[in-house]
């Protein structure tokens, strides 16, 4: 029997304290969505259920009596730290549910200069961990553009990847060991070891899983020597996108190893280079480490672009300047809202990844597709932000006038067009529906095309940890009543 | 009805750096690395043509809208974007080598020259840009025309065909005035800020539509008074980390700070 939302607070108070607990209604409205629905949001409508509370936990074992009492009377369960989830993950689809949130665990716990590595709890700003890091001659390699808000539970939960992923790599590859309460309360911590071989890798049963499997409560990762004096920044302007894949293939199949490539179509350029590329894609790599290796790395990348007479090199400090004002912080959030509010202008996102042969095709097909279908476009473009030996992502991003429809309709008018003709073509490729936003709950109309036979292993994950599924529902597997 | 809209394309100083801040042999800061942006107060302005335009529609009328700009082809690209938000005119006055951003005089003149050989029964200009920031050009433009000028203005809205319901904000006093057309109104904090934005399929049929060039003539006056020297203005603040947490760091900061204060008063 379903337990009222007082009997809920009750016993949220009781395990937490009253000043954890928050039922404010503004509060609850603001926590039932995340930057899916900021179309929605901006205009202070609120289409989902309402949770019973938001609870702010201060440790595990706080964690851990919460989920016991949720599973016992099978309440929902949201978990998130900064609250930056972009694709409705941290959507509250049923009534009454207990948004767990982890932002109050903020403690830098263990600071590791020899092994290199750092340990924290999840509610740890990474903007914060990184400035910390760096007064040490550190970084944590990881620079997503949500920096100054999302936290390192959310980060590891949602399998993000930053701008200097071609060096670091995904936040998979910095992860050197992590905590997690799963449904039933048990608290487990999976040590932090360079490496190991004790049967599959568990660490990937904890990363990516959006808090349908379990709750981050701490997290290690990797730290690595920090040289920005050593720092070569190369920026291009040219004609064409399907050139400059085939450049990042070139870069990445030779073995070069930038921390940063990025491609920038015209479409999506205009919103950054309009002052010096009008028109023009744009290509840009950094190089870092040890001097020798961020010089080699350089001149290797500058070769590789020279044999490509439409690239025109441009002053470093263009791609310097931009790069100091790519992060969103809290400001920029509230001046789209304003902006938004005003133009009607929405601006979304879908990121797929997909190997070399089939990323070409990929990005025409869905570009001409949505430019002819989908209504009120005003900009259609893409770039590539993350490249690897056997692929690279595409993150398409398109503004749309929102005309003749009410807030609550945007998404299913708009953004879910969209994102199906992305999702499907991606899939059809034969390349990931989902580079690093995570599925939310708005990708798994795709999630069976897009682990085939695959989906039996996701299906057993939640059906062992999480019997009664109470963690985030609807979120990576769709939700069955 | 025939409406001009003045506007100034700036470059986005927010991204600029106080280390960038390094002034060059010919006085200036090279701000060429940073976005450009269309100086806000304007933008307001283009914003009101549009809506101008909007209502007038209901109204039955007509306004016949121009959007003109000085400056070098780096603007095309927003005329490009205006002519897909179907301004009926876009005009771009080239400055050439002449670099009268901080001289109203003499972008004044530029304008009137324009504005009198086209004539126009409104002219919307933003009240000052970042760039300059000296709030004249709008009055220089309502003095060398002769015409009637209202500054401050919040918001504008169509009344008939020569009569507009105009808002202004006189430090915090709101007033709304009926005003009788030729005008020349001065944007200021405006209940709207931001410029729609054109669709795709706008931007691809109007991408080819033919910007107007219009000439700059200087007198040797307007270019007079010569930089000297410039300056950062630092207007960073002096802060204090309390360290004690929850009621202490409440009690520290009433007994240490704003007791203080509070004694000054």
């Amino acid at each position: 029997m379903s337990l009222l939302r007082e009997e809920i607070v009750e016993e949220l108070v009781k395990i937490c304290g009253q000043d954890a607990v928050v039922t404010d209604t503004e509060v609850l409205q603001e926590s039932s969505y995340d930057r899916f629905r900021k179309y929605e949001g901006y205009h202070k409508v609120f289409t989902n259920p309402l949770p019973a509370a938001v609870v702010f936990v201060k440790d595990k074992k706080e964690v851990s009596e919460i989920l016991r009492f949720a599973n016992a009377n099978g309440i929902n369960v949201v978990p998130r730290t900064g609250h930056s989830a972009t694709e409705g993950g941290l959507e509250t689809i049923i009534e009454n549910s207990i948004v767990l949130d982890g932002s109050q665990m903020k403690k830098i716990i263990h600071v590791d200069t020899y092994n290199m590595q750092v340990t924290c709890e999840c509610g740890v700003v990474l903007e914060d961990l990184e400035n910390h890091v760096r007064e040490l001659g550190l970084t944590t390699g990881h620079s997503p553009q949500s920096k100054p808000i999302a936290q390192m539970g959310g980060l590891v939960a949602t399998r993000s990847i930053g701008q200097f992923s071609t060096l670091y790599g995904g936040i998979e590859d910095m992860l050197a060991g992590v905590e997690a309460v799963f449904a039933d309360g048990t608290i487990t911590n999976i040590k932090a070891v360079p490496r190991r071989a004790a049967g599959p890798d568990i660490r990937h049963v904890v990363l990516g899983n959006e808090g349908a499997l379990c709750f981050i409560t701490e997290v290690t990762v990797k730290l690595y020597k920090y040289f920005p004096e050593y720092h070569v920044c190369m920026g291009y302007v040219l004609d064409d996108m399907i050139t400059g894949i085939r450049i990042m293939h070139d870069v990445m199949t030779e073995g070069y190893k930038p921390s940063v490539a990025r491609l920038y179509d015209a479409e999506d350029g205009k919103e950054h280079f309009s002052h010096f590329a009008p028109g023009k894609c744009v290509i840009l790599f950094v190089t870092e480490g040890p001097e020798r290796i961020s010089k080699a790395n350089a001149e290797g990348i500058k070769e590789i672009v020279a044999k490509y007479e439409e690239c025109e090199q441009v002053d470093s400090k263009l791609i310097e300047t931009w790069f100091a004002n790519l992060n969103w912080d809290a400001a920029r959030i509230e001046e789209e809202r304003k902006e938004v509010l005003q133009t009607k202008n929405v601006c979304c996102t879908t990121e797929i990844s997909a190997s070399w042969s089939a990323v070409e095709d990929i990005y025409k097909i869905c570009k001409e597709r949505i430019i002819n279908e989908i209504p009120d476009i005003t900009v259609f473009g893409a770039h590539a932000s993350h490249c690897y030996s056997n692929g690279i992502n595409l993150y398409f991003v398109y503004w749309y006038n929102v005309v003749d429809c009410k807030p609550e309709e945007e998404i299913q008018k708009y953004h879910l067009p969209i994102k199906k003709i992305i999702c499907e073509e991606t899939i059809k490729a034969g390349g990931s529906m989902c580079h690093h936003h995570g599925v939310g709950k708005h990708r798994v109309h795709w999630i069976d095309k897009e682990h085939g036979s695959a989906l039996y292993i996701v299906k057993k994950l939640k059906a062992a940890f999480d019997p009664n599924g109470i963690m985030n529902a609807g979120t990576i597997l769709p939700y069955k009543k | 009805m025939k409406l001009l809209v003045c506007f100034k394309i700036v470059a986005d100083l927010d991204q600029l750096t106080p280390k960038d801040y390094v002034v060059e042999e010919k006085i200036n800061i090279d701000t060429s690395f940073v976005k450009t942006t269309i100086n806000c107060f304007d933008e307001s302005g283009l914003e009101f043509g549009l809506r101008l335009s909007d209502e007038a529609e209901g109204l039955n009328l007509h306004i016949e809208k121009s959007a003109l700009t000085i400056g070098n082809s780096q603007t095309e690209l927003y005329l490009k974007s205006l002519n897909a938000l179907c301004y009926d005119h876009t005009i771009r006055i080239d400055s050439g080598d002449y670099d009268i951003r901080f001289k109203p005089d003499a972008v004044g003149k530029a304008i009137v020259d324009y504005a009198e050989k086209n004539q126009q029964d409104l002219i919307i200009m933003g009240r000052q840009s970042s760039e300059g920031n000296n709030f004249s050009t709008p009055q220089v433009v309502a003095e060398q025309l002769g015409t009637g000028f209202i500054p401050n203005v919040v918001d504008i809205h169509m009344m008939d065909e020569h009569r507009l319901k105009i808002t202004t904000d006189n430090n915090g006093n709101i007033y709304e005035q009926t005003v009788k057309t030729p005008v020349v109104v001065s944007v200021g904090n405006a209940v709207i800020s931001k410029l729609r934005v054109p669709t795709l399929r706008d931007r691809m049929k109007y991408g080819s539509k033919e910007i107007e060039q219009f000439p700059l003539r200087l007198e040797d006056k307007s270019l007079a008074g010569k930089v000297r020297s410039l300056e950062y203005v630092d207007k960073s603040r002096s802060g204090q980390v309390i360290e004690q947490k929850g009621s202490e760091a409440v009690h520290v900061l009433y007994e240490d700070y704003l007791k203080r204060r509070l004694d000054n008063i």
